[in-house]
């Protein structure tokens, strides 16, 4: 089952939220593969589903929510471990995070907690999940802190956050992700909240850190250049689903789905005359509650058909090998 | 902290010289209701003997550099020196307090903590029914009741806080103990409305806290839930309980007051209340003052509590 050297397999996984105003499906049947050491990019604008994707990995879905579906896990051992069938609360699902499976956040200032050193929050982690006395396991935080290019670490280890600023902050995050080398890195927007320049240096890092360790990256963002620099697959998603699949230059120089082609179309380019007014897409992401019949995307679509697009969902085709698109218009 | 002490005392005496007429003028007309006719000439010895006619600066004045000393004047009422009165009820209102404000921290912080981590369950609407009907029941009815019902079902007096035979006794283990059987229903009553309030603010600050980034982290790292309820959001919100000590030591002094008349506690609260019905300057002016002196201490204690607690304050100035 395990031939193609897959890390993790999404299946039809749906993470629905019971509100009182309806059920909101916030991932309605995702389904992908992680392999091993490589990078999947999930791409999409605010309230598609990317963050609820990765919390459901992590079995964290905020309360009203509940996943279903097959979150396969292929661990070191080969022994595989269905996610979504364990409880949330339970010991199996504990050990896996922030062991073998670890996420970072979008925003480093408030992603730790206040009160306690960042060396306390790393420690912690390490203790969790590693045999090992205090002593060594502030050994360890400390070579980590320096592993990811935090300067004098043997004193920054005992700084509270509010003492670091927001890209040391951020480092100190993926230090705290990475002390227990897991197989599976999440991470949910990591550079957004950071300015560009530092932006480049976390994400230099984290393809260091990937060679070095030889994990696998879930990279969550609606920054289509980080995507460019640092994965190899892209998943553009749309409220919930995925829209579109491929490999990294397929996406980028071939795309197919209306929604991606717009995507890609609002990237301010250099080189582009000036004074030309980006592209952007009508209209903003709806709610996920009471969807109408039919793609996801009509209403906004420019190549809508009347008739077509607005009774029936595409399917997820196959149009080349390592490409795949969810639209009447293909296939 | 002795510049908020001397506006308080300026604020104090003006208070008190407020209504109209000083203690002697009641004084007059008590004894002209019950028909004795007052002499004009004692009238002007006895004003003369307190001060009352000079400026009311001058008497400020006398009445601060009197204080300084430790000589708070003369109680009108009681006839005996302030100092002593106060002396005499402050160290039992104080017993009181402190019971009090341990009985509600002690009640109120898991109960808070409780209703915040199972929020919306049948425990935590429960709590909640208490609450509410614990802040809306004004302590002198839920006094009143209670005395009933001790009365009534256990045959226990539950006035004062002493038995009779104990009350004009030396301090003995016998009358400690009977104070400590004393205790419960004035720390009970006077804590009542506290608590309700506390296990609010625990509650919200909690459910605030709760829906931080950093607890979802935490979670991530895989830390087990109870854990991380008492590691992180816990101690983020033990803060903001901390530093209401400041209002609650003093609330807990004065909001005794009307509790301490209906179960007859021999504390400051009455003795306070009374100066203030007839006027009597000294007195009630070294109550408030006394008063103020415990919120300042209140609000000292829970700066000191959050600079310990909280690292952001701490480090503010090496930061700089």
């Amino acid at each position: 089952m395990n031939n193609n050297n897959s890390l993790l397999e999404l299946k039809n996984l749906r993470t629905y939220f019971y509100l009182d105003e309806g059920v909101l499906k916030a991932v309605d049947g995702v389904s992908f593969k992680i392999k091993r050491e490589k990078t999947l990019g999930l791409v999409g604008e605010s309230g598609c589903g990317k963050s609820v994707t990765a919390q459901s990995i992590l079995r964290i879905v905020p309360h009203p929510g509940k996943t279903e579906g097959e979150i396969l896990f292929y661990q070191n051992n080969k022994k595989v471990i269905d996610l979504a069938r364990l409880d949330p609360f339970g010991k199996e699902i504990r050990n896996i995070r922030g062991n073998e499976i670890t996420m970072i956040f979008q925003e480093p200032m408030t992603s730790l907690s206040p009160l306690h050193t960042i060396g306390n929050q790393i420690m912690e982690a390490i203790l969790l999940h590693q045999k090992i006395n205090k002593q060594k396991a502030r050994r360890l935080a400390i070579e980590m802190l320096d592993k990811v290019g935090i300067p004098i670490p043997s004193q920054r280890i005992d700084e509270y956050p509010h003492q670091l600023s927001g890209g040391l902050r951020q480092r100190a995050m993926i230090a705290m992700a990475l002390c227990c080398k897991p197989n599976l890195l999440i991470a949910d927007e990591p550079t957004t909240a950071l300015d560009v320049t530092v932006q480049a240096q976390i994400l230099e890092l984290m393809k260091d850190l990937q060679k070095e360790f030889g994990m696998s990256i879930i990279y969550i963002t609606h920054n289509l250049g980080v995507i460019a620099e640092i994965t190899d697959e892209v998943a553009v998603m749309y409220l919930g689903k995925i829209v579109e699949y491929g490999s990294i230059d397929e996406i980028f120089h071939n795309p197919l789905h209306p929604y991606t082609v717009r995507l890609l179309k609002s990237i301010p380019k250099v080189g582009r005359k000036a004074r030309m007014r980006l592209e952007s897409i009508k209209g903003a992401v709806p709610l996920p509650l009471g969807l109408p019949r039919g793609c996801r995307f009509y209403p906004r679509c420019p190549q809508f058909k009347e008739g077509l697009c607005n009774l029936d969902n595409p399917p997820l085709v196959e149009v080349q090998e390592k490409h795949k698109v969810r639209c009447f218009l293909f296939g | 902290m002795v510049i908020v002490l001397w506006a308080v005392s300026i604020t104090a005496f003006v208070i008190i010289q407020l209504p109209p007429g000083d203690f002697l003028t009641s004084y007059i007309m008590k004894l002209e209701a019950s028909g004795q006719i007052v002499d004009e000439a004692e009238i002007a010895a006895l004003r003369k003997q307190y001060d009352l006619d000079s400026p009311i600066h001058l008497q400020y004045c006398k009445w601060m550099w009197k204080m300084l000393h430790g000589d708070f004047g003369k109680s009108f009422e009681w006839n005996r020196p302030v100092r002593d009165l106060i002396a005499e009820r402050l160290p039992l209102t104080v017993t009181i307090s402190i019971f009090t404000l341990i009985f509600t921290y002690l009640l109120a912080i898991p109960i808070g903590i409780y209703s915040a981590a199972r929020q919306y369950s049948i425990g935590d609407y429960t709590f909640t029914v208490f609450g509410f009907i614990g802040l809306a029941t004004p302590g002198f009815l839920f006094a009143l009741i209670l005395m009933f019902f001790f009365y009534r079902y256990f045959g226990i007096s539950v006035g004062g806080l002493f038995s009779p035979q104990y009350q004009l006794a030396d301090w003995s283990g016998a009358k400690f103990i009977d104070l400590l059987k004393h205790l419960p229903i004035p720390v009970l009553v006077i804590g009542m409305a506290g608590t309700a309030g506390l296990i609010r603010i625990m509650r919200g600050c909690l459910l605030d806290e709760l829906r931080k980034q950093y607890v979802i982290t935490a979670r991530a790292k895989g830390v087990s839930e109870r854990r991380l309820l008492f590691k992180y959001p816990v101690r983020v919100a033990i803060n903001p309980i901390a530093s209401t000590i400041g209002w609650l030591l003093p609330g807990i002094v004065s909001g005794q007051t009307i509790v301490a008349i209906v179960l007859d506690l021999p504390t400051v609260g009455p003795l306070l209340f009374r100066s203030l019905v007839n006027q009597d300057m000294y007195l009630a002016g070294s109550s408030i003052m006394i008063l103020a002196f415990l919120t300042v201490i209140g609000t000292f204690i829970s700066d000191i509590l959050l600079v310990w607690l909280d690292p952001r304050i701490r480090y503010e100035k090496q930061a700089r």
